[in-house]
């Protein structure tokens, strides 16, 4: 069965990140007036990094399960990880995890049990500035989201297929992004294809979607065009998704609108889970 | 208090995931034959200092003879322990995002003692908590599996015990049975990987038990367990993780 291989250090996986960086960046995120797009997509790749990291830490250190890249596209495409990984492409998670940018101290609500609230400070690493800057070269990014792939799929010919993540408001300027998203997704290692999930940050104030199977009920063309460029949930996702209370229906894809995709990365099978989230 | 029984004899046996270094073994057995209590336990691949956290687990159930059995008040001081141990350290920030979420792990505790009416019978009560199964073996058949009774129960988010004692973290799921026994009975605690590997082999007409009396059999079975686990991993489907086997005689 496809999508069944163990994610191990001797066999690890691959996640790349493909970041909108552009001008369009700068709208407000979500009908919130007081937050750019650029701001939410800092947060959710900030997030996602954080999250495959705790995946993989344990008390006396992070095992590499993963290798990460971070694409960055606007005005044009370069490697996002800055700091110590400076122009880096693909470097293990715990190079990721001892190489943020900045740790910065944050608060949030937890229910105390009782009945209450209470604020909790926590820790919330920044490895990627919010930015937006030029124009959209989307397909230029897949490709070479497909030459990181390349590189990684000859040395982990068997590895639990790569995942790439494409953070973006969805507007390409550098043509039809369809035909290098397929070319993206017909890439494989023995367990199956490489998967390609959207996560589409949008000016509009509509409901979060998760992980639909149609395209009908999508706000705008834009969403329709990135429903379309995303894979399919592999069953053992489709199942965890379910699992975790996501309505999902049969042929649902990864793709999100205002949302984030973190939740994909709790579905990732390395082991007994706790079945809470993390974040 | 229920009377003691005779000193059982118990044998444990653990191995670690394929891949993995023996250090890094996140299950835990304890046993105490005076007390005939035992326990395993299966710590949560994705939580951290789950290792301790199992180990001081199946101690403390071992350790709270006597206690009432339909409370868990003797996880207080277990968690009290775990914190003790590593809240102190000082940990990058992963380390301490983890550490704050505390660690997590299956449990399954079984005790005997003897019977006030019948001589020559013993009870047993078992508790559990996610996927860790107690196996009673009778002339070489299964004849009791507690808390999962089917191969395909098994999945990768069981009920589990928290180490931090927040709300959850002692889950409404806690499963308790209790039942008789008589001398020359086996009784068999495994984690989930053989404890799935049990039922299949069962459900597939085969004799897993009398499978585990050839490995006891052997000249060093304990040498032994690592090349058995193996060679079941290989050949009989026998998922890749830790895996640990408690056996107790009657």
């Amino acid at each position: 069965m496809p999508y069944s291989a163990d994610i191990n250090r001797t066999n690890p996986t691959c996640f790349i990140f493909l970041v909108d960086q552009s001008s369009s960046m700068l709208e407000p995120f979500g009908g919130q007036v007081e937050k750019q797009k650029a701001e939410g997509v800092a947060d959710a790749i900030n997030r996602l990094l954080q999250n495959l990291i705790l995946k993989c830490a344990k008390a006396d250190g992070i095992r590499d399960y993963f290798y990460v890249g971070v694409i960055g596209y606007g005005g044009r495409v370069f490697s996002a990880l800055g700091g110590g990984l400076a122009g880096q492409t693909l470097v293990p998670i715990s190079a990721i995890a001892n190489n943020p940018l900045r740790v910065e101290q944050r608060t949030r609500k937890v229910d105390d049990g009782a009945g209450g609230i209470f604020e909790q400070k926590f820790k919330f690493p920044i490895w990627v500035e919010s930015k937006a800057n030029g124009r959209t070269p989307m397909c230029e990014a897949l490709k070479t989201a497909k030459q990181y792939l390349q590189v990684f799929l000859g040395r982990f010919a068997s590895c639990y297929p790569p995942l790439v993540v494409n953070i973006t408001d969805g507007m390409a300027t550098d043509g039809d992004p369809r035909a290098d998203a397929q070319a993206l997704r017909e890439l494989s290692s023995t367990d199956g294809n490489a998967l390609l999930f959207n996560a589409h940050i949008s000016v509009t104030n509509a409901l979060p979607i998760e992980f639909p199977s149609a395209e009908e009920h999508l706000p705008d063309n834009f969403a329709k065009l990135l429903f379309r460029m995303s894979s399919k949930l592999p069953p053992r996702l489709f199942e965890s998704a379910r699992a975790d209370k996501f309505p999902v229906q049969p042929e649902a894809r990864g793709f999100v609108f205002n949302a984030d995709l973190v939740s994909v990365i709790r579905f990732l099978d390395i082991g007994t889970r706790v079945a809470q989230t993390v974040r | 208090m229920a009377r003691r029984i005779t000193s059982p004899r118990w044998h444990a046996f653990h191995t670690h995931k394929r891949g993995n270094a023996p250090d890094e073994y996140e299950d835990a057995f304890a046993g105490d034959a005076a007390k005939a209590r035992f326990a395993v336990a299966d710590g949560a691949s994705e939580s951290s200092f789950v290792a301790m956290w199992a180990k001081l687990l199946t101690e403390g159930f071992v350790a709270a003879e006597g206690k009432p059995w339909r409370e868990l008040d003797w996880l207080t001081p277990v968690r009290e322990r775990w914190a003790a141990e590593v809240d102190p350290r000082s940990l990058p920030w992963y380390a301490e995002e983890k550490r704050e979420e505390g660690a997590y792990a299956t449990l399954l505790g079984i005790a005997f003692h003897k019977s006030k009416t019948n001589e020559g019978e013993f009870l047993w009560r078992a508790v559990a908590v996610g996927d860790s199964c107690l196996f009673r073996v009778r002339g070489g058949r299964l004849t009791k599996s507690f808390p999962l009774s089917h191969a395909s129960d098994f999945g990768n988010q069981p009920p589990l015990l928290g180490s931090r004692g927040r709300t959850n973290d002692t889950p409404q799921t806690v499963e308790r049975l209790a039942g008789k026994a008589r001398a020359g009975d086996r009784f068999l605690l495994m984690t989930d990987a053989l404890a799935e590997w049990m039922l299949r082999q069962t459900e597939n007409q085969r004799r897993p038990a009398d499978d585990i009396q050839r490995l006891l059999k052997q000249t060093k079975p304990h040498d032994a367990f690592a090349a058995w686990i193996e060679e079941r991993r290989q050949r009989q489907g026998l998922r890749n993780d830790d895996a640990t086997l408690v056996i107790v005689d009657l």
